[in-house]
């Protein structure tokens, strides 16, 4: 049961975290995680560092024109200021306009004079709206980030209980059985027992006397299948004491089980067995 | 960065001469459309122009945080058409010899970030391939270690070692290259266009 994720789980998932994939309340735990823990947050960097370089393993495409247009207008000043802005017109053109006027369109530049200070005093409003939307649009931010954070606790004591549970019913019915595990040679004295629900898929194995492992080291349990090759069940690392307990669900291993086993294996754990066996079942 | 805070419209254009292309091969890459691929680049240049502080120097290259954004704004849209994209084994955009896309027709497109993309292409290849494969599901495809497992018929546990132990070799063979690439001067566009941002 795992109330709370310590640092040797989350920095086992950040990699499929920094990919999104991982199942969503699995991630909002690396999530609470990562948000309270110091150690953990340059790993998760480089994560997401080394999963966003994977970008340039696509083929370079050339984007059109028109995007880079479109993404143009869309920067440039407001039209009201930019009429503002724009160039002033030549003299020549000045006088073209002059003449027009001289001909009686006196009355047409009043027109185009009440407009121009109606767009102006239209920019001046949008400007202030859009001053204010941006405010709101922060606050919101904020109030969305909060509420986020609250929801993400909420699912958090939520998934502990519910572990909890799970495995209190799993110690409690065993319905699919238990079995013994004993330490061989380099681990003599430890064992354990490891005890699974059919019903509720799940199993929990509990150790005690390992021997503690140096930094790069870690206990992997490995799940014979008939006629399969071994499937890890997890990695983990003894408490100071020397006991340890996995939580393992049965549905993602894919046949039934025959027998087990645990090994040393290399921080992060192997995809087949590389070290000696220092526990087996007794099945 | 400086430069956008204060809404200036040739910085932002210089921006996007240098990583437009980029970001737009990676969402066609995810959405297999252009249309499609060009919203995801308008929204995300757009959202590095109307909020340029939300980009923190402290945590990591402009361009990662970009190639990031345009990742997860694609996913979301790959997801909300319903669509998932088949992306099997041996169809990998790495698979084939030579230039791909639109670089053997253009030697500007061709030299960007030419150093970067040789040395993550080369530590892709360079995986085994079903942890590249787990490892391209996840990320061009958008997919969960569960619904790889299922796609692959494999246990769930396999794939999420072939990920770990995958993404961990990619950073090692990746590691080189950071120190050499923590400014951004290199990382010029086709548009020739210099200075830092």
């Amino acid at each position: 049961m795992k109330v709370k994720m310590n640092c040797e789980e989350a920095q086992e998932l950040l990699d499929a975290y920094s990919l999104g994939a991982l199942e969503k309340s699995e991630a909002r735990r690396v999530e609470k995680h990562l948000s309270r823990c110091p150690s953990c947050r340059p790993l998760h960097e480089q994560a997401v560092e080394t999963t966003a370089l994977l970008a340039l393993a696509a083929p370079l495409r050339r984007a059109s024109p028109a995007l880079r247009l479109r993404l143009r207008q869309r920067v440039m000043p407001r039209p009201a200021l930019r009429w503002f802005l724009a160039p002033r017109p030549s003299w020549a053109l000045a006088a073209a306009a002059l003449a027009i006027i001289s001909l009686g369109a006196l009355t047409w530049g009043g027109l185009l004079q009440t407009q121009v200070n109606n767009l102006k005093a239209d920019s001046d409003r949008y400007a202030v709206l859009y001053d204010e939307l941006q405010r709101r649009g922060d606050t919101v931010d904020v109030l969305q980030k909060a509420l986020t954070e609250a929801a993400f606790r909420q699912e958090d004591i939520q998934n502990a209980l519910q572990e909890q549970g799970q495995a209190m019913r799993v110690v409690a019915l065993s319905g699919g059985g238990s079995e013994d595990l004993v330490g061989t040679a380099p681990a003599s004295p430890a064992s354990g027992r490891y005890l699974w629900s059919d019903e509720e898929k799940l199993g929990v194995l509990f150790l005690i006397n390992l021997p503690q492992l140096s930094e790069n080291g870690v206990y992997q349990l490995w799940l014979l299948r008939e006629g399969g090759t071994p499937v890890s069940g997890g990695t983990f690392t003894p408490q100071a004491d020397g006991s340890a307990r996995l939580m393992v669900r049965t549905s993602d291993l894919g046949g039934t089980v025959t027998g087990m086993a645990i090994t040393v294996e290399p921080a992060g754990g192997s995809e087949t067995p590389t070290g000696e066996i220092v526990l087996q079942g007794l099945r | 960065m400086a430069q956008l805070c204060r809404q200036d419209v040739d910085a932002f254009e210089a921006l996007y001469g240098r990583y437009g292309n980029v970001v737009y091969s990676l969402s066609l890459r995810i959405l297999g459309d252009v249309q499609a691929a060009e919203d995801v680049v308008q929204d995300v240049f757009l959202r590095v122009w109307r909020k340029p502080d939300h980009y923190d120097t402290a945590r990591g290259r402009l361009l990662t945080w970009l190639l990031s954004v345009a990742r997860n704004r694609a996913i979301d849209e790959q997801r909300s058409r319903g669509r998932r994209q088949r992306f099997e084994v041996g169809s990998s955009p790495l698979d084939g010899e030579g230039p791909q896309g639109d670089e053997a027709d253009d030697p500007a497109l061709a030299a960007l970030l030419t150093d970067e993309r040789s040395a993550v292409r080369r530590a892709l290849v360079g995986l085994p391939p079903e942890q590249r494969s787990a490892i391209e599901l996840a990320y061009y495809g958008g997919l969960t270690q569960q619904e790889i497992a299922r796609a692959l018929d494999e246990p769930l546990g396999t794939v999420k070692t072939r990920i770990r132990l995958g993404m961990q070799k990619m950073r090692g063979a990746l590691a080189d290259m950071r120190p050499r690439h923590e400014g951004e001067d290199e990382l010029r566009g086709s548009s020739g266009t210099a200075g830092r941002l």
